[in-house]
C-alpha cells in the first residue's frame, strides 16, 4: 500500500481571543494521492483554522505527524516551522493549490496573468497550460480582460484555473461556492471536481454546505466540539475511517 | 527570480492604478520643479555676478600705496605662492617714460609708458605669450606687446620692428640709449586707455639704469624695485593675500569689499536655498511615505495572496521600493521638464532685458541629475517606512475576505 499524500498524526493548535480559548486537534488524517474531502462544519467549528493549518498559514503547536508526500519527495510540514519559512513558502508555491470563497484573483493583473502567476512564482511558466485550463473552464475568452470584468462564477472558474495551473498534488478550496447563487454553485462545484480529478490532483473542500457535500458524495471530515470553561475544544475526524 | 517577478507585479499594480501613482508623482514634480527654477536663478545671478568679476583681472589687482624697497627674493617669494596669478617690478613708483618709434627711422618717436610684463600677465592674456623671448629675426631684437593706443598714435601693428628709448640731459646736451624690439601683440583694449609698451624685466632695468647713471645708488637701485604689480590666482585669493601684505606693513588698496559683497550674496542664496530645499525634501519624503504606506495598507489582501500563492515576504518589498523610486523617478524628471521650460520662458523674457543676452536662469545638467537622484533616494527611504507592514503580511489573511 501506498503511503498517503497528506498524513496528519497528533495535531494540535490553539487560538486565543482575550480570554477565549479554542483548540483544535486532529488526532488522525490521511488523504491519498488524488482523494478528495470535505471539511464539513459551521463557522467556529474549526474548519477554517483547519485549512489555515493546512495552507501553511498558521503553525500547528504540536504535531506527531504532519508531513506531505509528493513526487518522491517527503515534506516535513511540523519541522519547516522551526526553519526561517523558505519550506513554506517554496511548498505553498509548487504543491498547494487555492480557490477561496470570492475567487481571490489579484485586481490589478489580467485573467491570463492571474491563472499563469502560480507557474511563474514556482519558477516553471507554463503559457500552454493557461490556455488549455482557460478552454477548459470556458474562460478563454476573458483571458485579457481584468477580473472586475467578469461575473462572480467567471471569476470562479478562472480560480480553479489558477489553482491547477502549476499541477499541485494538493488543492484547497474554502467555501468555493458560497458567494454564487445556486444553480451557478452546482456547476462551479462541478467543475472543480472533474477538473481536479481529471489532474489527478487531491482536493480538500472546507464547507458548510451538507447537501453539497452530499450530493457528491465527498468524504467527510467532521467537527466534534465540546464547550469548556472559557472556550471550546474541536476535534476533528475523518468518517471514513 | 522572484523579486524580479514581484516588481513586474509591483508596475502592474501601478498601471492599474495609474491615477492615483500619477497623482503622487505630480505632487513630486509641483516640489522639484520650482525649486529648480530658484536653483537657476540663483545660478544665473550670481554666475553673472562673479563671472563679471573673474572676467576682469583688475578685481584680483593688489595695488600698492607709496613706494617700499623691495628685494628680487621678496619678488620670487610672492611668486612661489599658489594663490599668487602674476607679480612683476615696477621701475618707478609712477610711469616710466620712454620713446617708441620705427626700426628704420627712430627720430619720431611716440611718448609711452613702459610696463613690466612676462608670460602669464593676466592683464593681457595671450598678448603676453612672447613678451621678453628673442624674435624670430635673429638680430637681437626683443619681444614686446603694446597698448591699442599706442598701436594707433605710432602707427604700429604686430611684427613690426620698433626701436625704443630713453633720454637723459647731460652738460653736452641729450644722450639717449635705444633697446631693439618688435612688436609681438596688441595688448586687449581692456588693459589700458594710454599708450603703454609691456616689455621684460631687462629691457626695462637697462632703460632706467641708463636714465638714473649720474644718481649715487646706480649699483644697488638694479636689484631694489620701489612697487609692484600683484595679481591674485582668483577673486576669493584676493583677501588673504591683502591681510598677509598689510601684515607686511604695506599699505595696499584691493577689491576686497566688492568680492566679498558678491561672495556673501552667493553664500546668503545658497543657505536660503538649503533651507528651501530641505523643507521641500520633509515635504516630499512625508507625501511619499504615506501615500506608499496606504497603498501597502490598501493592498493587503492583494499581497496576503501573493504570499499564500507563494510568493517570500522578503519579495513583497519590491512593492513599496520600485513604486516609490518610479514615482520619484517620473515626477521628478517630469519636474525637470517643467523647470527647463519656465527657465526657457524667463530667459526669453528678462535675460536680454537685465544680462546683455546672458541667461539669467541656469538649470544645470548636473543640478537636474542631482535631483532626480536625490528625488528617487528620498523615495527609497520613504517606502521604508512600509517595508514593517509589508513583511508582516501572513498568508492566512489572504484566505478570507477582508
Amino acid at each position: 500500500m501506498t503511503l498517503p499524500l497528506l498524513d496528519i498524526a497528533g495535531l494540535s493548535v490553539i487560538r486565543r481571543a482575550g480570554a477565549y480559548e479554542f483548540r483544535l486537534e486532529v488526532p488522525a488524517l490521511a488523504l491519498p494521492a488524488g482523494g478528495r474531502a470535505a471539511l464539513l462544519g459551521k463557522s467556529g467549528s474549526g474548519k477554517s483554522t483547519l485549512l489555515d493549518l493546512l495552507a501553511l498559514a498558521l503553525p500547528p503547536d504540536h504535531a506527531t505527524r504532519f508531513c506531505l508526500r509528493t513526487a518522491g519527495e517527503e515534506i516535513d510540514l511540523a519541522a519547516a516551522w522551526h526553519g526561517p519559512g523558505t519550506v513554506q513558502d517554496r511548498t505553498r508555491a509548487r504543491h498547494i493549490g487555492y480557490v477561496l470563497q470570492t475567487g481571490g484573483l489579484l485586481p490589478f493583473l489580467s485573467v491570463r496573468r492571474n491563472i499563469a502567476l502560480p507557474a511563474e512564482i514556482a519558477g516553471r511558466p507554463a503559457p500552454d497550460r493557461v490556455e488549455a485550463l482557460a478552454r477548459r473552464l470556458g474562460v478563454d475568452r476573458h483571458l485579457d480582460r481584468m477580473p472586475h470584468a467578469l461575473s462572480v462564477g467567471e471569476r470562479q472558474r478562472a480560480a480553479i484555473a489558477r489553482a491547477l495551473v502549476h499541477a499541485p498534488p494538493l488543492v484547497l478550496a474554502d467555501e468555493p461556492t458560497s458567494a454564487l447563487d445556486p444553480s451557478l454553485a452546482v456547476e462551479v462545484m462541478d467543475l472543480l471536481l472533474a477538473e481536479t480529478r481529471a489532474e489527478g490532483a487531491a482536493l480538500i473542500i472546507a464547507t458548510h454546505d451538507h447537501a453539497a457535500a452530499a450530493r457528491l458524495a465527498l468524504p467527510v471530515v467532521a467537527f466534534e466540539i465540546t464547550r469548556t470553561e472559557g472556550g471550546a475544544v474541536a476535534v476533528a475526524r475523518p468518517t471514513w475511517s | 527570480m522572484k523579486a524580479l517577478l514581484a516588481a513586474r507585479l509591483a508596475l502592474a499594480d501601478m498601471r492599474h492604478d495609474a491615477a492615483l501613482f500619477a497623482g503622487v508623482a505630480l505632487t513630486v514634480t509641483a516640489v522639484l520643479a520650482p525649486l529648480l527654477v530658484l536653483l537657476g536663478l540663483k545660478t544665473g545671478v550670481i554666475e553673472q555676478l562673479l563671472g563679471g568679476l573673474r572676467a576682469d583681472p583688475t578685481t584680483r589687482e593688489i595695488v600698492l600705496r607709496g613706494h617700499l624697497p623691495l628685494t628680487p627674493e621678496w619678488f620670487d617669494l610672492m611668486r612661489a605662492r599658489p594663490d599668487v596669478a602674476f607679480v612683476a617690478p615696477r621701475m618707478r613708483q609712477l610711469a616710466q617714460p620712454v620713446d617708441v618709434g620705427p626700426a628704420a627711422d627712430p627720430t619720431r618717436g611716440t611718448n609711452a609708458d613702459f610696463v613690466i610684463s612676462a608670460t602669464g600677465d593676466p592683464l593681457l592674456g595671450p598678448a603676453a605669450a612672447a613678451i621678453g623671448a628673442d624674435s624670430v629675426a635673429g638680430n637681437g631684437a626683443v619681444n614686446v606687446a603694446i597698448s591699442p593706443r599706442l598701436a594707433q598714435l605710432a602707427g604700429l601693428k604686430p611684427g613690426d620692428e620698433v626701436a625704443i628709448w630713453a633720454l637723459r640731459r647731460a652738460s653736452s646736451g641729450n644722450q639717449r640709449l635705444d633697446a631693439r624690439a618688435r612688436i609681438a601683440a596688441i595688448a586687449p583694449a581692456t588693459a589700458s586707455q594710454n599708450a603703454v609698451v609691456y616689455g621684460p624685466l631687462a629691457m626695462a632695468a637697462s632703460l632706467e639704469a641708463f636714465q638714473e647713471r649720474d644718481s649715487a645708488t646706480t649699483e644697488s637701485r638694479a636689484h631694489i624695485f620701489p612697487s609692484f604689480r600683484l595679481y591674485a590666482r582668483d577673486i576669493t585669493d584676493v583677501a588673504t593675500l591683502e591681510a598677509d601684505l598689510l601684515a607686511q606693513g604695506m599699505e595696499i588698496r584691493t577689491e576686497v569689499g566688492r568680492i566679498g559683497w558678491t561672495l556673501s550674496i552667493d553664500r546668503n542664496l545658497t543657505a536660503l536655498f538649503a533651507v528651501l530645499t530641505a523643507c521641500a525634501a520633509t515635504g516630499v519624503v512625508v507625501t511619499l511615505a504615506v501615500s506608499l504606506w496606504g497603498n501597502v495598507a490598501r493592498k493587503r489582501r492583494a499581497l496576503s495572496l501573493l504570499r499564500l500563492l507563494g510568493l517570500p515576504a522578503r519579495a513583497l518589498v519590491a512593492f513599496p521600493l520600485v513604486q516609490g523610486g518610479l514615482i520619484a523617478a517620473i515626477g521628478s524628471i517630469l519636474g525637470a521638464c517643467v523647470a527647463l521650460a519656465v527657465g526657457d520662458i524667463i530667459n526669453a523674457a528678462y535675460g536680454t532685458a537685465y544680462l546683455e543676452g546672458n541667461a539669467l536662469c541656469v538649470i544645470a545638467p548636473r543640478h537636474i541629475l542631482a535631483a532626480i537622484a536625490g528625488s528617487i533616494v528620498l523615495a527609497l527611504l520613504a517606502s521604508l517606512i512600509a517595508l514593517r507592514p509589508v513583511l508582516r503580511i501572513s498568508p492566512s489573511e489572504g484566505m478570507r475576505e477582508g
